[in-house]
């Protein structure tokens, strides 16, 4: 190998790069291969990329920590449990409809046959609070939004403001009573944005509002009187901000 | 009959143990409970380290990779097997974690304490290593961040350079180019090369 000094015109460093990374067009690479092979100081510009590759290969596994690993399970967890509960209300509605609870009156059969009474005459029932407005007959429609099942995703973005920037989410409407908040809310990451009365489904309802781990989506669950601190929950949806 | 069927809960953790990736998020998909918390068990140090070694804050990289999972928990579904379950879950890390740096942008960095972010998985690792080892994470932290992305999967994680630009959704020769470049910066703040 000859000692001659490296020439101004020889690869610079980003060409030597290129060259192990197999980056260079084949007449660029036959020039710089021959050049270094007459380069001590570009052999030696080689293999310090070289020795830097193997460094990186051989930097040593880094484990989550502990602290971490509890912080993600609980974050699944909670989200799991958003989609359990949703499928649980789903298959009590379905139950519901089937044994017509949510209707004033049930009757089970001995031999496991359910007569299944009809829905609509919807009297205060055992399951059902007596507390005033609840099920939206006697009260007027007011300036509730009226929603139900597939209008829900597409209401949030309308209902909840802000979110630019540093601007906190809100929502239009009246405040409810928020007694209902904690028992509805989701472990601990969501943060409550607001309660808002809505009519569900043609019944007075009270919807409230979360942020999720997404910040382009709230979930919106629906309660039957958030008034009540373990109120019914009618549905789980997310949508849009 | 009975004695056929696995015994107890174990049998369906050690089933769950041995599943392929593809098998577990499908089995999450198809509303098995345990199947992404073990895709997590099996992934999260590998996720973890591409997360901090490319945000360099282990808060952004707690951040940065319960959102990932989060997301990657919900969307399943939509993962239709282009490439593997692994690289779908970094592709989701990684870009978790440039959104994060782009927000940050602005913000002053937080300086990193070396020692205490980078513990090696294994304790018994030599001193002397260890220092090389804090030497190769400190200079790594002053590339660019586009450029410490794709060394991190490429040459610190080892992922093929076609997955790697997969995951950070660019062409094959940028990925290579910015690792070439990279590893130049490297060895000159490395102290391999004098000053070219
Ligand atoms: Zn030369």
């Amino acid at each position: 190998m000859s000692t001659a000094p490296h020439p101004a015109s020889g690869p610079d460093l980003d060409v030597l790069a290129d060259l192990s990374a197999d980056l260079l067009v084949p007449a660029d690479e036959r020039a710089a291969r021959a050049h270094v092979e007459a380069c001590a100081e570009c052999s030696t510009v080689l293999q310090a990329l070289d020795r830097t590759g193997s460094q990186l290969r051989w930097l040593p596994p880094i484990a989550m920590p502990p602290d971490v690993v509890t912080r993600i399970d609980a974050a699944l967890a909670s989200e799991a449990s958003v989609v359990s509960i949703d499928q649980r209300r789903r298959r009590r509605v379905r139950r519901q409809q089937l044994l017509g609870i949510a209707a004033a009156g049930v009757i089970v059969l001995g031999g496991g046959g359910v007569l299944v009474s009809q829905l609509g005459h919807d009297t205060s029932g055992a399951d059902v609070s007596a507390g005033a407005g609840n099920d939206g007959e006697e009260s007027a429609p007011s300036e509730r939004p009226d929603l139900d099942e597939d209008s829900l995703p597409g209401a949030v973005r309308g209902l909840v403001n802000g979110g630019e920037g540093d601007e906190p989410l809100e929502l239009e409407g009246t405040p409810a009573p928020q007694d209902c908040v904690a028992s509805v809310q989701v472990g601990g990451v969501d943060e409550l944005i607001g309660v808002i009365e809505i009519r569900y489904g043609g019944r007075d309802r009270d919807a409230v509002f979360f942020t999720t781990s997404d910040p382009a989506l709230a979930r919106v669950i629906v309660v039957d009187d958030c008034s009540r601190q373990d109120p019914e929950i009618e549905a789980i949806d997310e949508g849009q901000i | 009959m009975a004695a056929s069927r696995p015994a107890g809960a174990g049998g369906t953790s050690s089933a769950l143990g041995t599943a392929s990736d593809d098998a577990l998020l499908a089995a999450h998909v198809n509303g098995n409970s345990d199947a992404f918390n073990e895709l997590v068990r099996r992934h999260r140090d590998r996720l973890w380290a591409v997360a901090l070694r490319t945000t360099r804050n282990p808060e952004d990289a707690a951040d940065a990779v319960q959102e990932a999972l989060i997301s990657a928990f919900r969307n399943a579904g939509s993962f239709r097997g282009q490439s593997a379950v692994t690289t779908w879950l970094h592709r989701i890390v990684v870009n978790a974690c440039l959104d994060l740096a782009r927000r940050r942008a602005a913000r002053p960095s937080v300086a990193l304490r070396e020692e205490e972010s980078f513990q090696p998985a294994d304790p018994r690792d030599r001193i002397a290593e260890r220092e090389l080892g804090i030497a190769v994470e400190e200079a790594l932290g002053r590339l660019p961040i586009d450029q410490r992305a794709a060394i991190v999967l490429v040459d610190v994680q080892g992922f093929p350079v076609a997955d790697a630009a997969e995951a950070l959704g660019v062409p094959i020769g940028t990925i290579k180019s910015r690792c070439a470049r990279g590893r130049a910066r490297l060895a000159c703040s490395l102290g391999h090369l004098r000053d070219r």
